[in-house]
């Protein structure tokens, strides 16, 4: 099950018992988060808000923007925990500090923010059962101190973030031909009847993510390739030049 | 589940299990076909409607075949740029990217697709939805031998979800054309009349033969019924076709309907008023018998023909869908490993077994359709 | 016949899958071998129904009463994390053989989004006990046939020439994408 291996490599992100003296490299990490592990391109985590929420470019955005707040804050809350809580119980602390975090948020959306309320709908109170939360909590939080938490959570809630708001990008524009922020801006890029109405549908998520993430598969494959080819043809320079 | 030796590999005569040679022979029978009732339609249509909307119809065909040949170039030129793939010179990829693109069978797809659209659409349309069944549908499964969805159901469905209604049609034609089809407005009631409104339906289309012979509105494959039975008749001479699931198809269409029509007091015209308004002749013949999205042997292409119609129907009397062909086929394309690995791997030849299961199927069918459309039309 | 119609909804008009995108990364990860998609189907067939029945019950006499409709995030999810451990702890004494086949997926159906989806979605489309039963079951044999049927379909894929890159996961969402088109068929059925 890809989220249960996903689990396993977000583990050896952060080896168990790790307790390294040194200084902790923070932007090495902040960097992993966001582009080299990627959690939705590369760990293909929490594909169903990615496929859910992004019909507007408003939904990402507030999507990303509140799972950056939540990773953020309960990786923090369980840094701090951890260190009391037994092992048996762990995973249901985690869920209630996760859970009651993700009502505090819920009640401030639709206080503030009633529109994003009503269109972010169920995927609101889903941002719990949200993989990179409880992977991150389990294999990273859990484990390390308090600020490198803060950073890891900032670091892959940005990498949830940018992957969920450019594909909303896409599939806005995509779809309706142009881009609708906040009533900030309004960009018309083509007009409405060339639009291909099925990206800003459901069936149009399902195959904007397929093809991005296979091309950016297809990129890195072809990539690692190109990398070992380079690496076999030095050894066999290197072997002929010592035969020589 | 073991797969017979039809999904391995990844030439194309390996997947059809015959020579290159007989794959291109059973490629121009059907080109062949094709053409012969496209250009049937063509002249049809200049009949109901006139030069320009028959005229428009071969401009579908051709940006369909354009479109598809360009979906394969694009598509393999842009992976062997990903791969950085060397060749000797850009004329020496161009031809390793046509030779690639033949055996893909662009042409034989854009001519069944281009066939079964509307009459009126917008070319835009029929270009971009040819582009992407080929890619979706066809090419990023391994292409052509190993795809599980059929890309004409797939382009069917993709125009219904894509473009509105008003939009996809081209502007310049006359308004006749672009109006509803007869299937339309027999959707509208559920396909439920009795004897009477069946009688002046069928004058209105011009009775039996005009029907048949598809002097009505309706797109260029759907109504060139007669030329499609023909085309039927010489493939099956040819030997590129098995009769099998047309006919399991077809007849239980005809049997759920007459049982159907009689509950409802339509008399014995109902099944032909079924049989022969929308694409359920075309698509018999040159959609569900596609070889690589059916069953291998003939048992399982019974039962997957039984289920067809099965939903077919389904689709069509029950839902807001005028028409059921296409989503059906793409439902039972799903199942069809499923189908296959039941089926295909019987050591044992046990015909009684293979009669009753699909003689069990049958009864199946029968019942969900007529027990679930009475159940929603007497309840809801 | 309104309980047809919710069931039927339920499974295949708005499929939980399909439609509503939600247990998308158990789909993805659905095992080749279609015996075991099957069992773990069923076991979210139990865990969906009686977590939508206790949610429904919790919630309509115990917090809309007090006005605590606010913590059902909260509640929902612990009422979840309790029945899969009740489910993992029967099928450890009774059902061995079954329980050493699903392992690992037993404990990940708490983070099921289909779960926890299924019970919102229950309170949120306003249905009555009999109807939750019954959207409920919809719910998880719709997904039960859904995993079911792309465990049949991934080994063909498996075979197939797939592009490199598009191998695995992005092939699976383009196959989604068909199987959504397909079911869009169902679109009005049940009136």
């Amino acid at each position: 099950m890809s989220s249960e291996l996903a689990m396993e490599s977000l583990d050896v992100v952060a080896p168990a018992g790790s307790k390294t003296k040194e200084r902790f490299d923070y932007k090495g990490h902040f960097i992993k988060g966001v582009i080299v592990e990627n959690p939705v391109f590369k760990m293909l985590l929490a594909l169903c808000p990615v496929l859910g929420v992004t019909a507007t470019l408003i939904n990402g955005v507030g999507m990303g923007v509140i799972v950056i707040f939540a990773l953020t804050v309960a990786n923090a809350m369980v840094a701090i925990v951890s260190k009391f809580t037994p092992d048996e119980v762990r995973i249901p602390v985690f869920i209630t500090i996760i859970a009651t975090l993700i009502t505090a948020i819920e009640m401030l959306v639709q206080a503030f923010l009633p529109n994003l309320f009503a269109a972010l709908g169920i995927f609101l109170p889903l941002v719990v059962t949200n993989c990179i939360l409880l992977g991150r909590a389990e294999a990273f939080a859990a484990k390390n101190k308090f600020l490198p938490s803060v950073v890891d959570g900032l670091s892959f809630g940005l990498g949830f973030a940018l992957a969920v708001s450019l594909l909303s990008f896409i599939r806005e524009l995509i779809g309706t031909g142009a881009l609708n922020f906040f009533d900030l801006f309004y960009l018309r890029l083509f007009p409405q009847q060339f639009a291909i109405g099925l990206f800003v549908q459901p069936l149009g998520a399902f195959i904007a993510l397929g093809l991005i993430i296979g091309v950016m598969f297809s990129f890195r494959l072809s990539k690692e390739e190109q990398e070992k080819k380079a690496a076999t043809a030095q050894k066999t320079a290197k072997l002929a030049k010592s035969v020589a | 589940m073991n797969f017979p030796l039809k999904q391995q590999g990844t030439h194309m005569s390996i997947n059809t299990g015959k020579s290159i040679s007989r794959n291109t022979e059973i490629l121009n029978v059907v080109t062949h076909a094709l053409l012969f009732v496209a250009a049937w339609a063509v002249f049809n249509r200049h009949q109901v409607f006139g030069l320009a909307v028959a005229l428009h119809g071969v401009l579908i065909l051709f940006t369909a075949v354009t479109s598809a040949v360009m979906a394969h170039m694009l598509f393999y030129l842009f992976f062997d740029w990903v791969d950085k793939k060397e060749f000797p010179s850009f004329k020496v990829q161009l031809q390793s990217v046509m030779k690639r693109t033949w055996s893909g069978t662009p042409i034989v797809t854009a001519l069944i697709l281009g066939l079964a659209v509307h009459p009126g659409i917008a070319l835009y349309v029929i270009g971009i939805t040819v582009f992407f069944a080929e890619i979706l549908a066809k090419l990023l499964f391994g292409g052509y031998g190993q795809n599980i969805f059929n890309p004409v159901a797939f382009g069917l469905v993709f125009i219904l979800l894509a473009f509105g209604a008003t939009e996809m049609m081209a502007g310049h034609l006359p308004d006749a054309v672009t109006a509803a089809t007869p299937l339309v407005g027999l959707s509208q009631v559920n396909w439920m009349m009795d004897s009477q409104e069946i009688q002046r339906f069928m004058t209105d289309q011009g009775g039996f033969l005009n029907m048949l012979l598809g002097l009505v509105p309706g797109s260029f494959g759907e109504t060139a019924r007669l030329a499609s039975l023909l085309a039927l008749a010489y493939m099956i001479y040819k030997k590129v076709l098995d009769w099998a699931i047309p006919l399991f198809y077809l007849g239980t269409i005809f049997v759920i309907t007459l049982v159907y029509g009689f509950s409802i007091g339509a008399g014995w015209w109902y099944p032909f008023v079924h049989l022969l308004t929308g694409g359920i002749v075309y698509g018999s013949i040159f959609m569900i018998t596609d070889p690589v999205t059916s069953p291998i042997n003939r048992q399982g292409k019974a039962i997957f023909a039984i289920l067809l119609a099965m939903f077919t129907l389904l689709i069509r009397l029950n839902t807001p869908h005028p028409e059921g062909v296409a989503f059906a086929i793409l439902l039972m394309n799903m199942f069809v490993p499923f189908i296959d690995a039941k089926t295909a791997n019987v050591t044992l030849v046990d015909t009684h077994k293979k009669i009753t299961s699909v003689g069990i199927t049958f009864v199946v069918a029968l019942v969900v359709v007529i027990g679930f459309t009475s159940l929603i039309h007497f309840f809801g | 016949m309104e309980l047809f119609s919710i069931f039927i909804g339920a499974s295949l008009v708005s499929n939980i899958i399909l439609a509503n995108f939600l247990g998308i990364c158990s789909f993805m990860g659905v095992s080749k071998k279609s015996s075991s998609a099957l069992g773990m189907g069923f076991a979210v067939v139990f865990v969906i129904t009686t977590s939508s029945m206790a949610t429904w019950a919790i919630f309509h006499f115990l917090l809309v009463p007090f006005q605590l409709e606010f913590m059902r995030t909260i509640v929902f999810i612990l009422v979840i994390a309790t029945l899969v451990q009740f489910v993992e702890m029967y099928m450890k004494k009774n059902m061995q053989t079954l329980y050493k086949a699903l392992g690992v997926y037993l404990p990940l159906i708490t983070v099921n989004c289909a779960v926890l989806g299924a019970a919102l979605l229950n309170i949120d489309r306003g249905f009555n006990f009999l109807g939750t039963v019954s959207s409920a079951l919809g719910i998880s044999l719709g997904y039960t046939l859904v995993i079911f049927i792309f465990s049949t379909i991934r080994e063909r894929l498996e075979l197939a020439n797939t592009p490199r890159g598009f191998r695995g996961a992005p092939i699976a969402l383009i196959t989604a994408a068909i199987m959504a088109m397909a079911f869009f068929g169902f679109f009005g059925l049940g009136g």
